[in-house]
């Protein structure tokens, strides 16, 4: 079977930690001419959070506020612009490429689209043994039993490893996708909206077994989703996104009982079942497109849509600050709050 | 627009160089050393020549100064409409005049089997994309691709052997140009044709059926048109963009093609320069037509660009 | 009834009977593009001729009737006969033996071609995608400025103005080496062609393999390679090559046609394979003076030609939709 992580040294050890993360990417040219400088796509934009082993770290926000690009940068798949990205009290930015490279096996990756994330000329077998191959981690003898124990693991019949990812549904092929990601046994692992590209039957399948195989691994994970449902069922403590910065964070509950930012509490108010809102009717409804972060707004990103502005978001940028232990909120209305306290 | 077009035409400004720069300096060494060549020993470095001779050929062309300066000095001259003379053909008149005479029949040939492509191509492009899959389509398609991979050397003289010689359809060729509207201008118009056939074939199969299956045709046949309707009114309109592209870009390759048709059918045109010049090692010629159908071949595309723009109004907003 | 034979070779999966489906699924993606060509009959009749006249190439010298360059003063001209199938040229020579030593020459100057210009094109476009950036704009800028031209001016000119380089070039090896076939003119003449069509033939492999590589590098499962740890090296052989294989072989498939037609072209203008080698190009330029009077004299190498490279196109097109099914027009 599987070996579990290492539960034995403590469960309160912050495992990663981000400190001031900036990810900017290269955006559309400036002018007419290929040589023409670029503008900057502000993806990640000064992000600090810590994610505690053997805990989920819940990570949700609109498309294009840069949830992936977090993930991407915590296993510097991208490298980012600016910030400190520790793993296990190593700082990623630092580490010379061969020592990423083998670093790579204790952190890993669940993409969003099952199709697009398995290379369509390769069998299930190669793709999920590829990181054992890498690192060289099992012998050629045992490789075979041990893809079969992993194919079990996620629930996929060992007889279908020679077969090609065109031969499997999708709720098979993410199957395939986190046998991949569990082969190396790593101790933290990302999922990228795991779920959502898969018919709604198959989600809660998918949601259960990474549930089952956190619970079994004692894996630490952070959990990229827009379904709020799914992040309330998995996460420990959830992050909210907006235009690159972190609005909001606190333990799941008390995120979802109290929130306090304005555009959490738009977000919580457009789920479909809205079961832990008190008050449908209090529920605040998002209007206008989201900014673009190659031109963000002046003050607070979110002013632009926020139903309850004032004249000061939009000159200042609030920053993330504890409005009560351990939720911290930027938002003026709660800065000020705490300051009047 | 005129922005556009000035930026257009300034991004060319490179290309013509390095293209020039290219022609000239791998012809100038390719050569070999064209002042021996001129004092007599034919290249052949061991035969013994006329020292003052060569001195003084030397001196002529320059050949003492280094490459670059000699290149800016031909692209100067270049500019001023002065490409040189012949090395080869001393009697030659300048390259440049054998160029101005040369190049209007060959551009009126391309034009004639321009047309000729687009007639032919294009109905059979859509009739293959409404049949598409049928054996109509099959026949049209694979018909097609056979007369485009027949060599223009082949075709050429198989279609005087049977026009000309066994049918005796058409007026004798072989005897020059004689203005875009004569007769003797069909065949050889026809067989640059070909050259583009399968490309414009299928680049309107393609992109009909393309159009074909967006939303807007499938409302128009929703409503209640009828197929015929449905075709002539939105999907050819809206399909021809990228077949105007593709006869744009047949332009070049019909040029080149020239170099075949023209010999064959004896018209005194660019091509049949270029091919005379290559046969000679002419470097003075071959770096002038270079440059010139380098250029040709640039407006051509800027002429598509702005056929383009003309049709689709957004283009020119995005671009 | 056995419904596999009746079935399409185009079926969607979605909507394939089950007997079909049941035969798709023990199938891997080689077998599949295998069945899928199969079923295809100008892909089927286009390796057939390209089979044929590979073997023809190899035992020209076994089947042709006289030496290719025999002359026989006594038969001169002569139409096609029981002695001679295709006729013989105004020298007496025969033109059947000449076509298949033609076609030996064609297939040869093909090969080198278009497998140096896939190796090129490969690596240039891998580098080019890869390293991105300005260094990618200017490859891209020179494959379009190569390709702006009109193909075989370009080929014809480098030819002209390389053979005296390329002569002289083997001249001193000989000197240096002694080595006879350096002096060979045919050899070189060889060489010249291949340099010239070369030169233009690998941005095509260049062009797709960097498209290719740029979507490739889009799809997630590189960066799901890349997060498990693997080098480079690992995502361009594991990945990249064997994605990229499909399209290459049909590239491979069509340039070889393309060059084949290239050689024809330039020796028909009197720069590519010199006397006595034997190219089909050359031969129909000499027959083109007497074209009206004694037309098998082209005929019979211009047909060869056309049909040789007709083909490979057929054989290209059907490997197109076997192996890029998406590329496929519904
Ligand atoms: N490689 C890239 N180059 C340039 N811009 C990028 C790149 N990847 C992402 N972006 C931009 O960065 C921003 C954040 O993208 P990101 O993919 O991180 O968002 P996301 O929150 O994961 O969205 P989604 O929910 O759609 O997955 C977007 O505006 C996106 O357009
Ligand atoms: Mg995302």
């Amino acid at each position: 079977m599987i070996t579990p992580g290492n539960p034995a040294s403590g469960l309160d050890d912050v495992i990663v930690s981000v400190r001031g993360l900036k990810t900017y990417y290269p955006g559309p040219h400036k002018g007419f001419w290929p040589w023409s400088g670029r503008l900057t796509v502000k993806a990640v934009d000064d992000v600090s959070l810590d994610i505690r082993r053997g805990q989920t770290l819940g990570l949700v926000g609109e498309s294009g506020c840069g949830k992936t690009t977090v993930g991407r940068s915590l296993l510097q798949l991208v490298r980012p612009t600016a910030g400190e990205v520790f793993f296990e009290g190593q700082d990623l930015r630092k580490l010379k490429d061969d020592e990423l490279y083998a670093l790579r096996k204790r952190m890993q990756i669940i993409f969003q689209d099952p199709y697009a994330s398995l290379d369509p000329r390769a069998t299930v077998g190669f793709t999920i043994s590829e990181g054992l191959l890498i690192h060289k981690l099992t012998s050629p003898a045992e490789l075979p039993d041990r893809v079969a124990d992993l194919m079990t693991t996620v629930g996929l019949n060992p007889a279908f490893e020679n077969r090609y990812p065109h031969e499997f549904s999708g709720g098979q092929r993410q199957r395939v996708g986190i046998a991949r990601a569990l082969a190396t046994n790593p101790t933290f692992i990302v999922g990228d909206e795991p779920i959502s590209a898969l018919d709604v039957s198959i989600q809660a399948q998918i949601i259960n077994l990474l549930r089952t195989l956190r619970d079994q691994l004692h894996l630490t994970m952070l959990f990229i989703s827009h379904d709020l449902r799914a992040v309330r069922y998995l996460s420990d403590d959830v992050a909210v996104m907006y235009l690159g910065k972190i609005v909001e964070m606190a333990g799941t509950d008390e995120l979802f009982a109290s929130p306090l930012h304005p555009y959490t509490q738009a977000l919580l108010g457009s789920t479909p079942k809205p079961s832990w809102s008190a008050d449908p009717a209090e529920a605040v409804m998002l209007t206008g497109d989201v900014p673009s972060p190659i031109n963000p707004p002046q003050g607070c990103y979110f002013s632009t849509r926020c139903p309850r502005v004032m004249a000061r978001c939009r000159e200042a940028q609030p920053a993330l600050v504890e409005a009560q232990p351990g939720h911290k909120v930027a938002c003026f209305l709660l800065s000020d709050a705490v300051n009047l306290v | 627009m005129l922005r556009y077009l000035v930026r257009r035409i300034l991004s060319m400004i490179p290309l013509l160089i390095v293209v020039t720069a290219f022609t000239f300096v791998v012809g100038q060494y390719g050569a070999g050393d064209l002042a021996a060549y001129l004092a007599g020993t034919r290249g052949d470095s061991t035969k013994g020549f006329d020292v003052e001779l060569y001195q003084k050929f030397r001196q002529e062309l320059g050949m003492d100064d280094p490459i670059y300066a000699r290149y800016a000095n031909w692209l100067w001259n270049a500019a001023h409409g002065d490409l040189g003379r012949s090395y080869v053909m001393m009697g030659d008149p300048p390259v440049a005049y054998l160029i101005k005479n040369a190049v209007p029949q060959s551009l009126q040939l391309c034009l004639a089997a321009l047309v000729l492509v687009t007639i032919i191509g294009v109905p059979l492009g859509v009739v293959a994309a409404v049949f598409s899959n049928g054996f109509l389509d099959r026949v049209l398609v694979s018909g097609s691709s056979i007369l485009s991979s027949i060599p223009s050397f082949v075709l050429a003289p198989v279609a005087i052997i049977v026009v000309v010689v066994r049918l005796q359809l058409l007026p004798s060729v072989g005897v020059g140009w004689h203005g875009l509207f004569a007769k003797e201008t069909i065949l050889p118009a026809f067989c640059l044709a070909m050259v583009g056939l399968l490309n414009v074939v299928r680049t309107t199969r393609v992109s009909i059926l393309e159009v074909l299956s967006q939303e807007y045709v499938r409302a128009a046949r929703a409503r209640g048109l009828s197929e015929r309707l449905v075709i002539a009114r939105h999907v050819i309109r809206n399909a021809m963009l990228p077949v105007i592209t593709v006869i744009g870009m047949t332009g070049a390759g019909l040029l080149g093609a020239t170099i075949f048709i023209e010999q064959i059918f004896n018209i005194q045109g660019f091509g049949m320069m270029v091919s005379k010049g290559l046969q000679r090692g002419d470097i003075m010629t071959v770096t002038g037509a270079v440059l010139v159908s380098t250029v040709i071949v640039m407006l051509f595309s800027l002429g598509v660009d702005l056929v383009y723009g003309l049709i689709d109004p957004r283009v020119r907003v995005t671009k | 009834m056995d419904t596999s034979t009746i079935v399409p070779a185009d079926i969607s999966p979605g909507g394939a009977p089950a007997g079909a489906r049941r035969a798709k699924r023990s199938r891997s993606f080689w077998d599949d593009a295998w069945y899928k060509f199969r079923h295809n009959w100008a892909g089927m009749a286009g390796l057939t001729v390209f089979v044929l006249l590979c073997l023809a190439a190899i035992f020209a010298k076994q089947i042709a009737p006289y030496d290719y360059l025999e002359q026989d003063w006594t038969a001169i001209l002569q139409p096609p006969s029981a002695a001679h199938i295709m006729g013989t040229d105004d020298l007496g020579r025969d033109i059947f033996s000449r076509v298949l030593m033609g076609g030996r020459t064609a297939l040869m100057v093909a090969m080198a071609i278009s497998l140096t210009g896939a190796i090129v094109g490969l690596l240039v476009g891998a580098f080019s995608a890869f390293a991105g950036g300005k260094v990618d704009a200017l490859v891209v800028w020179v494959i379009d400025g190569v390709m702006t031209f009109p193909a075989i001016w370009l080929a014809a000119f480098v030819s002209v103005a390389t053979a005296p380089a390329l002569k002289n070039l083997a001249g001193s090896l000989y000197n240096a080496t002694g080595w006879e076939f350096l002096r060979n003119e045919v050899m070189i003449s060889y060489a010249v062609v291949v340099f010239a069509i070369g030169m233009i033939n690998w941005t095509w492999p260049a062009r797709l393999v960097r498209s290719q590589v740029l979507s490739l590098r889009e799809r997630e499962f590189i960066e799901a390679t890349l997060a498990l740890g693997a080098r480079p090296r690992w995502i361009i052989m594991k990945h990249l090559v064997p994605n990229v294989l499909g399209s290459m072989i049909v590239l491979v498939t069509l340039s070889f046609g393309n060059a084949m037609l290239f050689e024809s072209s330039l020796s028909y203008l009197g720069i590519g394979i010199r006397p006595p080698g034997a190219s089909w190009g050359a031969m129909i330029f000499q027959g083109m003076s007497k074209v009206r009077t004694h037309p098998y004299l082209v005929l019979a190498p211009g047909i060869t030609l056309a049909v040789v490279v007709l083909a490979l196109q057929f054989m290209g097109d059907a490997l197109n939709d076997a192996l890029n099914p998406k590329s496929r027009n519904k």
